[in-house]
């Protein structure tokens, strides 16, 4: 009784602090969407060398988003940063046709880590108001989605230059973690 | 060759010192679908474009592919940039290191999203590379690369005024795009249809009501041997007065002599009034202002003054501090 009594005072009274990760390819969007979602504007980003970190607050949630470049070659660095990872965004710029493979190969790379097991994948196929986006089906269809095992998983259109489609996605992630966690 | 030495020597190229944007000297950034390198800011605004204009990669983050080397081995910032801008203005100013990115992007636009420099008809250039199709300004390289296709685009606005009318029109059908600068330049401001033209180069509806036209102070229309007929019919500017005219009708001899003499008798009607204790009395004139009933008022209390009663004198108002004497009222 007197646990369960804490534990409920617990979930209230704690302040939640989710770390979530954002990978994908190069000028996928990452830097843009990050800035989107702490200045709620548009910012304009230069390549990332590294990572950017921010804080924000999302439904009283203190979100610390980690946004790494996606250079190839730092690509296999992106390890490093899987441990203790609440979430996953995978961002994926689907009006790129010519490299969704590369990104279907890094993203099953990522889902296959040991360090990701029953961490949740957020998919933001960005720049979806360009005219020649790929659909969500056809993104399911390209990324093999559906090969994803262990884990739940969640597409999610948006377009970082106005941040459409940007909070539905990070409330599907919070809520994912949130039911996880509690 | 090994990896690195080829990359370097890509880099070295006379032609990479400079972003091909803004000038940024140390650009490491390549466009693989372009054929440019630019520097990290100009990246960024590269990548806004988007992936099916330009495919950017990074010389130190990207691992490069043998295409890759072939597109850059064959090409640098000025071969690339006579094909991208072979037929820019010459007074359009390149944007530098110091231009805000907005209007960089802005240029980027007109530059590789509108296409609106190249030569029409022309392969694209990263296409002829890797087709392996030669490349023409290479032979142009020696001298001065960038501008030897300058002076030719330089007269293209002109042309119409210089007269050639054989390559105009063969021009023009080629290159459909770039028609409308030159269009917007030969609005024509210098022709002389706006001198012939009678409409004013900016209507106002309002004109003819709101503003009449101006008038002299001195009514025109007193020197005009035939006055223009007002055309003003709502809130006409008031004339100078009638009654101050320049020049005013000159009596006759018997006026005159009439005039005189009312003149004289009024003198001596004044003067014998001194002798009077009757008040003079003045002849009515209308243009002058005689306040009757003021003179009246003052001859009654100066001749009843002992009959009126006798009060203290009025109390002198408290100058309040501060406050204008100009304002307030003597009493």
């Amino acid at each position: 009784m007197g646990a369960k009594i804490s534990s409920l005072f617990s979930r209230f009274s704690k302040r939640k602090n989710l770390r979530i990760l954002m990978i994908g390819l190069e000028g996928a969007g990452k830097t843009t969407i990050l800035y989107q979602m702490k200045l709620h504007e548009h910012m304009e980003s230069i390549p990332t060398i590294g990572f950017n970190v921010e804080t924000f607050y999302y439904k009283n949630i203190a979100i610390t988003c980690w946004d790494i470049s996606g250079g190839e070659r730092i690509r296999p660095l992106w390890h490093h940063y899987f441990e203790n990872t609440d979430g996953v965004i995978f961002v994926v710029d689907s009006n790129d046709r010519q490299r969704i493979e590369e990104a279907k190969e890094e993203l099953h790379r990522a889902s296959n880590d040991t360090n990701l097991e029953n961490v949740s994948f957020l998919i933001l196929s960005n720049k979806n108001d360009l005219p020649n986006a790929m659909s969500n089906s056809e993104l399911i269809d390209k990324l093999d989605l559906y090969m994803i095992r262990g884990k739940n998983w969640y597409i999610q259109n948006s377009c970082a230059l106005t941040g459409e489609g940007l909070c539905e996605g990070f409330n599907w992630l919070s809520d994912e973690i949130l039911s996880q966690i509690y | 060759m090994d990896y690195q030495e080829r990359l370097n020597r890509i880099l070295n190229k006379p032609g990479n010192r400079a972003c091909a944007e803004c000038d940024n000297r140390n650009p490491r950034w390549a466009s693989i679908s372009l054929g440019v390198f630019v520097c990290i800011r100009c990246c960024g605004l590269h990548r806004k474009l988007g992936t099916h204009i330009s495919k950017m990669k990074s010389v130190t983050l990207d691992k490069w592919t043998e295409e890759m080397f072939r597109i850059f081995e064959a090409l640098d910032n000025e071969i690339a940039n006579s094909y991208w801008e072979k037929k820019k203005p010459h007074n359009h100013s390149k944007p530098t290191e110091t231009s805000s990115s907005h209007s960089v992007e802005v240029y980027l636009r007109d530059k590789y999203e509108r296409k609106l420099w190249i030569e029409q008809g022309e392969q694209d250039i990263v296409e002829r590379v890797v087709k392996g199709a030669p490349i023409n300004p290479q032979k142009q390289i020696a001298p001065s690369p960038e501008r030897n296709p300058q002076p030719k685009q330089n007269h293209t606005p002109k042309q119409p005024m210089q007269a050639q009318p054989k390559p105009q029109p063969s021009q023009s059908i080629s290159q459909p795009q770039p028609q409308p600068r030159p269009q917007v330049n030969s609005v024509n401001l210098l022709d002389g249809d706006i001198r012939n033209d009678p409409k004013p180069l900016v209507q106002n509806p309002h004109w003819e009501i709101s503003f009449p036209p101006p008038q002299p102070v001195h009514n025109p229309t007193a020197f005009m041997p035939n006055p223009p007929p007002m055309q003003m019919t709502t809130n006409p500017v008031p004339a100078f007065p009638q009654q101050m005219q320049m020049f005013p009708q000159v009596p006759n001899q018997a006026e005159i002599r009439r005039i005189e003499e009312e003149e004289k008798k009024r003198k001596i009607s004044q003067v014998m009034s001194m002798y009077q204790n009757t008040p003079p009395v003045q002849p009515h004139n209308p243009n002058q202002f005689t306040p009757l009933g003021a003179i009246a008022a003052q001859k009654f209390i100066s001749d009843n003054r002992n009959l009126m009663p006798q009060y203290p004198p009025h109390p002198q108002p408290q100058m309040q501090p501060g406050y204008p004497n100009a304002y307030w009222p003597s009493f």
